[in-house]
Order: structure tokens, then sequence, then C-alpha cells
């Protein structure tokens, strides 16, 4: 819920012509909704490009009927969302259509709903580079900073040290921030993988 | 997290790649791109919520006057906010039931009177905070506030030196359908139409706060305001025909006891001419003390002064050469 208070703010904040809220709200977001893009289009980096600066404009011209009942990031998937189906239907490409695991909307609720971490489980015979993707897309559901603190720690194998002057915080927060990264991202990434073992099962069964 | 999902954690996270950024120069055009937009629409919101605010603030004031019609007792304190320096041709005050009621006995304007010039009329006002306020021919101007003037229709011109002779700051803020121009030590001239908003000035500068843009336009521009189009700017000259009108309104000065050099000041910037001295012509202009006032226009007022004074006169190319 403190997400989506601190995404409340942000909004009002933008509202009211907070430049700092400006820079916030598109460095934490163009990026991941780049990448949400990215997936659904084939990979294709320009289409990506385009659809996340589209998503962006269109919020902020509908940020006041944004009222905190998801998380910021969440609107904007939506948007995005239904901007990629456009884009494709443009380009003729209904056929091209990507249905992503962390699209079916149970999961879409279990991700959203970031709670207390329940015990990690994920499954080690997973096709590894759904899971690979799967971590990409767990690191950008997370509130921004968890996602990025993640990435240098475990992935650009950045030291606690670095990582604190470049977040500007103690070594002891940088640490705490962490902790707290690491079991937001066992639960939204056990959210997807329970997801997915779940619509794979029912397309076996079908 | 027991320390073994820890570590299955941490394993699981070092097996996968970085995540794929767009080129940072994309992501620099895609931001400033953005900045527009969201200035664009938080300036629109703004202007929503200042509009509902009138217009909030509009029934509070209906009720307040239905409210005074039957008890005929005043409930709101009307401010004073400019008196009548001069006037020529058909003027008027926009009665109760939008009637247009003849403006001649009328020498001062209180908050919530709307004045209407006609087709060749003019007039001049000083403005309660220092300054003078003229309205050319067809303008139609509500006085809102002893700061605010709603420019309806017409054109204003708005000196913030003339006339002020305290040295005050002039706290005048000119609202149009179209954005608000506010000045910053200025002489300049707005006009409105039902498309666009024109704003050209002579000296200082003024800044315009757009229902769609923010402008700041300075000595020598002129900027256009159309729509959701982007402010045109020009270069124009600060005297000639589109300011003639200005100069035909212009009070006359009151320099009884003043030095010469105080008057050519005054007339100067009133034609919007740079000022310069030739020969021994700046010593004789401050000795000279001037006696009387004479009611004409400063390019009149203007030619007596120095006949008397012996001292000569040209303009060329924005200058007024005084010579000896």
């Amino acid at each position: 819920m403190a997400v989506r208070l601190d995404d409340k703010r942000l909004v009002k904040q933008l509202l009211g012509g907070d430049e700092r809220a400006f820079d916030r709200f598109f460095d934490e977001n163009f990026a991941r909704l780049y990448r949400f893009a990215l997936v659904r289009l084939a990979d294709d980096p320009d289409a990506a490009r385009e659809i996340a600066q589209i998503t962006l404009s269109k919020a902020v011209r509908k940020l006041h009927t944004y009222k905190g009942e998801s998380a910021l990031f969440t609107w904007l998937c939506s948007i995005c969302r239904n901007e990629t189906s456009d884009w494709l239907a443009k380009q003729g490409r209904y056929r091209e259509h990507i249905v992503l695991v962390e699209d079916f909307a149970d999961v879409r609720g279990a991700v959203e709903s970031l709670g207390t971490p329940e015990q990690m489980s994920p499954d080690r015979h997973y096709r590894r580079v759904e899971l690979l993707r799967l971590i990409q897309v767990a690191l950008d559901n997370l509130p921004p900073k968890y996602g990025d603190v993640l990435e240098w720690k475990y992935i650009e194998g950045h030291s606690i040290k670095e990582i604190s002057e470049r977040m500007r915080i103690g070594p002891e927060a940088t640490q705490s921030l962490l902790a707290r990264a690491r079991r937001a991202f066992a639960e939204v990434y056990t959210s997807l993988t329970q997801g997915l073992e779940r619509h794979e099962s029912e397309l076996v069964k079908s | 997290m027991s320390n073994t999902e820890h570590a299955d954690l941490e394993n699981l996270l070092r097996q996968a790649e970085p995540r794929p950024v767009p080129a940072p120069a994309d992501v620099a055009a895609a931001k400033a791109a953005l900045c527009d937009e969201w200035r664009d629409a938080t300036g629109q919101r703004q202007r929503r919520r200042r509009l509902a605010g009138f217009a909030i603030a509009a029934t509070v004031l209906a009720g307040l006057f239905a409210v005074y019609t039957v008890t005929r007792a005043p409930i709101v304190d009307l401010v004073e906010v400019a008196m009548i320096e001069k006037s020529y041709g058909p003027v008027y005050l926009l009665g109760e039931q939008a009637e247009l009621r003849s403006a001649d006995d009328l020498s001062r304007i209180v908050s919530g009177q709307t004045i209407v010039t006609g087709a060749g009329a003019g007039l001049a006002l000083a403005w309660a905070s220092g300054g003078s306020v003229r309205a050319d021919e067809n303008t139609r101007l509500r006085f809102t506030s002893d700061t605010d003037v709603f420019l309806e229709s017409g054109r204003v011109y708005f000196d913030s030196v003339a006339g002020n002779d305290g040295g005050n700051v002039s706290r005048f803020t000119l609202l149009t359908e179209h954005g608000d121009v506010s000045h910053a030590g200025t002489q300049y001239m707005t006009a409105v139409d039902r498309d666009r908003l024109v704003v050209s000035v002579r000296e200082g500068s003024v800044t315009i706060d757009g229902v769609y843009h923010e402008q700041t336009v300075r000595a020598g521009q002129q900027a256009t305001l159309a729509g959701r189009q982007r402010p045109d700017v020009l270069r124009i000259s600060r005297s000639g025909e589109a300011w003639d009108w200005v100069v035909r309104t212009a009070p006359s000065a009151d320099v009884d006891g003043k030095t010469l050099h105080e008057f050519l000041v005054w007339a100067s910037r009133e034609l919007g001419l740079e000022l310069h001295f030739e020969g021994e012509a700046e010593r004789v202009a401050h000795e000279a003390i001037l006696r009387g006032n004479i009611d004409t226009g400063p390019e009149d007022a203007l030619r007596l002064r120095l006949a008397s004074a012996a001292l000569g006169w040209r303009i060329e190319e924005g200058v007024i050469y005084i010579t000896d």
C-alpha cells in the first residue's frame, strides 16, 4: 500500500507542475515501459521506444484520472498494452500478437498485490530462456529502486560500497534496501513462475 | 528467508542478463518531448482549475448580488482601481442589465465595472498602484480587482512607469481568454480577438501564461499566441503606425516646475523613441524649468516646449535628436 501512496503523491506533484517529480516519473518508467513493449513487439527496439513514448504521452494527459487503485507502473502498463495492440493492428500483425505469462489476469493480480513475502519455490526445471526473461520481468515489476539495486548487485556485480555511492545512501541502508528488494523479488518471481506452470498444465490438459 | 533460499535467489539473479535499455540519445529526446507535453497538460489543468475558480467566484458574486438587490445593503467593499485621465469618443460603462451607459461623468473606476470604448474612442487611466493603462477604440475591459484586468476584446497598452512618480511597483496583470500577461517594469500593448492574443513590447519584458504555452516577450518583440500553435515571435519597431493610438490616448504630462529634460524623457517614452542630445542641448534641457501645462499630445507638446527653449529636434530611425 505504501507503494501506491507514494505513487499518488508523485502524481499529485506532477499535476502541480513539480519538475523533480517529472524527472522521477520519466526516469523510473520509460526504460521499464520500453522493455514491457519490447517483448510484446518481437524485440523491435524502434517500435518499443515509440510505444513507450506514446504511453507516457497519453499518461501525462490523463494523470488526473489516476486514483491509486493500482500501482502507477501497472496503470502505465495497461495503457502500454493497449497501445501495443493498436500498433500491431495498424501494422497488420495480429498474428504476431504475443501472449506472455505476466499478461494472464491472475498473474497480473498476484504481481500487483505486493504483500508479505512467502517462500520462494522456483521451478528448477524451467526452460532457461523463459526463466531468464521472467527475472527481468520481475525486476521491472518491483519498485524501481528495488529492481535497480538487485540488478546492480547480482547481475552487474557492483559492491555494496559502489551501490551506496550510486544511491547516495549509507552501506547499512543499502544492505537493508537489498534485503527488502530480495523479499519483494522472491514474491513477484514466485507469482510469475507459478502462474506459468498453472497455465502450461491447463494447455497440456486441453 | 533462509540462508539457502537467499543463496538460491542470488544464484538465480546472477544467471540473468542486464535488462535492455534504449539508447541514451533516444531517452533524452523522448524525455524532452514528453516534458513539453507534460507542461502543456499541467498548464491546461491549472487553467481549467482557475476557470473553475472563476466560475465559483462568479456564482458566489451572483448570490451576493441577489442578496444585495433584496436588502439594498452594501455587501462587498468596492475598491477603486483607476482614475480616468483622458478620454475621447464614445466611452461606456456596462450596466447591471448589460446595457451600455455613457461614462462621460465617470472619473473613477471601481472593481467589478466593465468599460467599453466605441468606434473612434480612446481612454487613458491612472492605475491605482502606479502606471498608465490605455484602451484603444472598440475595446471591452472588465476591472476584476486592483491587480487584474480582464481584456475581453480590443487593444490595451500598459506603461508601468508613466504617472508612477512614487516609484511603486505596479501590480497589474492583464487576463485574457488566451492567457495572462504579466509585466516586469515595462511598456507593452496587448490585443485580443476571438482567435489570438498579440503582445508587443516596447520596453522591459512581459510574461504570457497562455492556455497552451508560456512565453516571455522582450523589448522590440511581438508574440502572437493562437490556440495550440507555438507562439510566433517577431521583431518590431517600438514606434510608428501600430503605436499611434497609444500616443493619441496619452494624457498630458504635469510638468509645471519640472525641467525640460524631465519633459523630454516623458515625451520620448510616450513616442517610443530613444532620446539623444547633441552639443549643449542636454545642459540646456537640465537648466530650463517649465511653467504651466499644455493640454496636447506628446508630439505637439514637444514641438512647443522645444521652440520656447530655442532647441531643435529631429527624428531618425527610432531616435529623437535634440540639438542646440
